[in-house]
């Protein structure tokens, strides 16, 4: 998969966590933007046009969750992955809007993996 | 007989004076008399026949023979002569001397044989005849005018010596009498009762008439007799015989106001009854006892009819009026006496009265002091037995097992010995606590064996009671019955009741029989009960009182309890929260320090020392991570609460989101929601997604209906669920698409289950979750035709507690 045609779109209110996605991701051949709200995000999105978007689910303003339903209200085929530290999620109804939910940790190979699969499943022409 | 001269008279005349007039009793001076004219020569055989004291006989009284051929008994004489025939007593009709034949003395006379012939003397007076002198002889013999004169005034000296000796012995009597009355008086005045004085009057009475037996009737204020008392019968015969006259004679007692004598010359008709009443006595004395017009009694006397007793008439006028001013005496102090027993016994009644309201008030007051049913139980008992209380010592209390249909024996009590000290009104509060004590002692001073039997005691049913006992119970009322009629249901009740009598006492409480208090009853009476009444009815109030308060204690124990626990379950609560909470905020520095290290690592040549520094960086922040992840796994950021909804807003919102969708997939969606809808208690949210996840299925579902045909309905509605008891809100959603196919209809539930190429096969799972979680009911179906109905139906009200953090 050539990894340099998609742009991603980050969303965490940790900066650091941001820039650690962005250097990875960015590491792993991504374009990356970055939001610290889902605010932000949702006025970038129409903009930027993000091939996904990764999201944390608590966050000042409106949490991740809400953010991703007005995502899927304003593009349904922007596919996004919802990233929390909280472990119940994973097989939660709240998150089933979502194309994959990840739980947070130190290690990104689990991101990577899902970020890697949702863009194969949503672009498998490309 | 042979000639006197003067002289000879004279002398004869003055010894006769002189026995006459001498001190001696009077039948000494007449056999002196008689014996003295014997040895004159007047006649061989020389006899006194008295009149008896009411005049209606003569008895031979003296006799004296000088001949020596005449074998005299000794006086006294049982001779007796009917008046007026007999010749011997003509001249006491005639007052002159009547010669004598020997067929005509009487046919039993003692001289009839031997001395056959003679003459009678009058002894008699202007006023009163006392009798004859009779001279008799073995032949005929005349007596000349001259002697027949002396005769007659020897017969004079020994009248005037009769009437003398008489009106002596009479004032003697009159003075006897008048120190009798005087001593009843005295008694009667004396005394406080009536009977004490009744139980005297053989020993003072008696001295004037010989009366054998009497009898006491004292009326009641009706006059009817209400009392009786006798004494003198020799058998329990004779004196119900006596008994049967005396009432058939009550009557007639009650309407005179005199003395009643009745005896056999009576003219009064006699019963048969009394016809055998008089082969044993000769006189029935019927005093009536009036007081203030008013009969309070009879006093009668039954006199016997004794040989000795022959020669005396009965009784003489002046007897009766003895008895008359007897019987006014009599009947005062029975008024006197009655009245004072009617004071004194009110007086006594007032008394107990006093005594035992106070008791049953200061029990009352003790009970108060019980804070437990097992208290009151034994302060129950403690006041029953008591001596101070009702004295029904032992007494034992039965408690009802509604469980086991049974008696179960509990409690037993005696009376303590020793009573509390009068109370002082400045310790009232003190002498309670005393009472109360002294009550609780008397459940303390049962002996260890007892108590065992008393804990062991259990009794059946009580359908096989005397029918007395089962007649307290269920009148719910005390009673008193025979002990038999208790120890019947248990041979062990014998050892624990051993009076004769025993009070059943039920207690209750609003209506229901709660226990049951056996006691020994010898010593009260149904005034007592009554107060016994009262008292068990305050104690089973108490003992509703303590058992309500017992069970209040319970359940503010068991609320306390509860309320601990959920304060300690609130405090792991908050303790959750707040380590979720702190692993949260560690969590996002750690993946930032984890993450950055990992590049670190990354990018430092292989062999170095910072190698091996990163290596344990990354490795320890790994070892932090799993332990911050074990915290979050399973918690959630925020807790969803239910909100009050609008249903129809709800589903009209999530239309919308498909509004593009519809369009160009060119689908007509209607809508049928009911205004009727009310106000529900859920997760918008989740709702929502289920309702998108619905749509979406139905939408998917239309690829093979021809465009001009793709219809979805969704309709909601109001309905109250019978078996659940509450109303529903109904969410129906249909659709004319593919259905589901009949192998997977069983399927679609379970998770992962998809027959959809891209689908989780979470969507149906999750839905029933949510719904789950709002206590409502999702079902999906094929329609007839073609397509799927899903109805899902929500309650208004419930209360449904947020999912805990933890």
């Amino acid at each position: 998969m050539d990894t340099q045609q998609y742009s991603i779109l980050v969303v965490d209110d940790e900066e650091n966590i941001r820039w650690l996605y962005k250097e990875e991701l960015e590491e792993e051949g991504y374009s990356i933007t970055a939001a610290a709200s889902g605010e932000e995000a949702l006025q970038m999105i129409p903009e930027t046009k993000p091939d996904l978007v990764v999201m944390d689910i608590k966050m000042p303003g409106i949490s991740g969750v809400d953010t991703l339903i007005k995502i899927k209200e304003m593009d349904k085929n922007i596919p996004v992955i919802l990233c929390s530290a909280y472990g119940d999620y994973k097989q939660d109804f709240t998150t089933w809007a979502s194309d994959a939910y990840v739980v947070k940790a130190a290690s990104l190979d689990e991101l990577k993996k899902a970020i890697r699969e949702v863009l194969e499943k949503r672009y498998p022409e490309k | 007989m042979k000639r006197m001269d003067s002289q000879q008279k004279y002398d004869i005349l003055t010894k006769i004076v002189e026995i006459s007039s001498s001190a001696s009793q009077i039948n000494e001076r007449l056999t002196q008399t008689a014996h003295y004219l014997c040895v004159k020569d007047l006649a061989p055989t020389i006899a006194f026949y008295l009149l008896q004291r009411r005049g209606r006989r003569l008895i031979l009284r003296i006799a004296a023979d000088s001949g020596g051929s005449l074998q005299l008994p000794a006086p006294p004489y049982s001779y007796k002569l009917p008046l007026p025939d007999d010749p011997l007593c003509k001249p006491l009709t005639t007052m002159l001397p009547n010669s004598l034949d020997p067929d005509i003395l009487h046919a039993d006379d003692l001289f009839r044989t031997l001395r056959p012939h003679g003459w009678s003397l009058p002894l008699a007076d202007e006023n009163q005849a006392y009798g004859t002198m009779v001279l008799l002889n073995p032949t005929p013999f005349a007596i000349d005018n001259d002697t027949i004169l002396f005769l007659q005034i020897i017969c004079r000296q020994i009248t005037l010596a009769l009437r003398s000796s008489i009106l002596k012995n009479r004032a003697q009597q009159k003075v006897r009498r008048l120190k009798f009355l005087h001593q009843i008086g005295a008694q009667l005045n004396a005394s406080k009762d009536v009977q004490s004085v009744f139980s005297q009057l053989p020993n003072s009475a008696l001295t004037f008439f010989s009366h054998s037996a009497s009898i006491l009737h004292v009326f009641a204020s009706d006059q009817s007799p209400a009392k009786s008392i006798d004494q003198g019968f020799s058998n329990a015969k004779q004196r119900e015989l006596v008994l049967q006259v005396s009432r058939s004679q009550a009557n007639r007692a009650k309407f005179s106001s005199h003395p009643l004598v009745i005896d056999k010359t009576s003219s009064l008709p006699l019963s048969t009854v009394y016809q055998h009443f008089f082969s044993q006595f000769c006189a029935h004395i019927i005093l009536p006892l009036h007081s203030q017009n008013r009969m309070v009694g009879t006093l009668e006397f039954f006199l016997a009819d004794k040989p000795q007793s022959r020669d005396l008439l009965p009784l003489e006028k002046e007897d009766l009026e003895l008895l008359e001013i007897l019987a006014v005496h009599m009947a005062a102090t029975l008024e006197r006496t009655q009245a004072q027993d009617q004071l004194s016994s009110a007086n006594q009644a007032s008394l107990l009265r006093t005594r035992q309201l106070t008791l049953s008030h200061q029990m009352k007051n003790a009970l108060l002091t019980a804070d437990t049913p097992k208290e009151t139980i034994r302060l129950t008992l403690g006041a029953l037995v008591s001596n101070e209380g009702f004295t029904c010592s032992p007494a034992l209390y039965l408690k009802f097992q509604e469980d086991k249909n049974s008696w179960q024996a509990l409690h037993y009590a005696t009376a303590p010995d020793q009573a509390p000290t009068a109370p002082d009104n400045v310790k009232e509060r003190n002498h309670l606590k005393t009472l109360t004590n002294h009550l609780l002692e008397a459940s303390a001073q049962v002996p260890q064996e007892i108590i065992k039997v008393v804990a062991e005691l259990k009794l059946p049913k009580l359908d096989t009671a005397p029918s007395r006992f089962q007649q307290a119970v269920a009148g719910k009322k005390p009673i008193i019955i025979p002990t038999d009629f208790v120890t019947v249901l248990h041979p062990k009740l014998k050892s624990l009741l051993p009076g004769q009598k025993s009070v059943v006492i039920p207690i209750s409480s609003q209506d229901q029989l709660k226990g049951l208090i056996l006691a020994n009853a010898d010593h009260i009476n149904m005034q007592d009960l009554s107060y016994i009444t009262l008292f068990t009815d305050a104690a089973a109030l108490a003992l509703d009182n303590t058992q309500l308060y017992q069970r209040l204690q319970n359940s503010l124990a068991s609320l306390n309890n509860a309320q601990s626990r959920l304060a300690q379950s609130e405090k792991l609560m908050a303790l959750g929260e707040m380590a979720t909470s702190i692993a949260h905020e560690i969590k996002n520095p750690l993946v930032s320090i984890g993450g950055f290290a990992r590049r670190l690592h990354k990018k430092i040549p292989d062999q170095s020392r910072e190698k091996t520094y990163s290596q344990i960086i990354t490795k320890e922040i790994e070892r932090l991570e799993e332990i911050v992840n074990n915290v979050l796994s399973f918690s959630r950021p925020e807790s969803k609460r239910f909100e009050p909804c609008d249903l129809n807003l709800l589903i009209k919102e999530t239309i919308a989101l498909f509004s593009r969708e519809l369009k160009n997939q060119e689908i007509n969606l209607k809508t049928q929601l009911t205004p009727e809808m009310r106000v529900i208690e859920c997760d918008g949210n989740q709702l929502k997604q289920v309702l998108i996840n619905l749509i979406n299925n139905s939408i998917q579902a239309m690829s093979g209906t021809p465009t001009d045909d793709r219809q979805i309905l969704v309709r909601t509605s109001c309905y109250c669920d019978l078996k659940e008891q509450n109303e529903r809100a109904l969410v129906e959603i249909e659709d004319n698409g593919n259905g589901i196919q009949k192998q997977f209809i069983h399927d679609i539930f379970n998770p992962f289950f998809t027959t959809k190429h891209e689908g989780t096969g979470l969507g149906l799972p999750i839905c029933h979750r949510i719904i789950l979680n709002h206590h409502g009911d999702i079902r999906i179906q094929n329609r007839e035709g073609k397509g799927v109905k899903v109805s899902i139906s929500l309650p208004f009200n419930h209360k449904i507690q947020p999912r805990p953090t933890i």
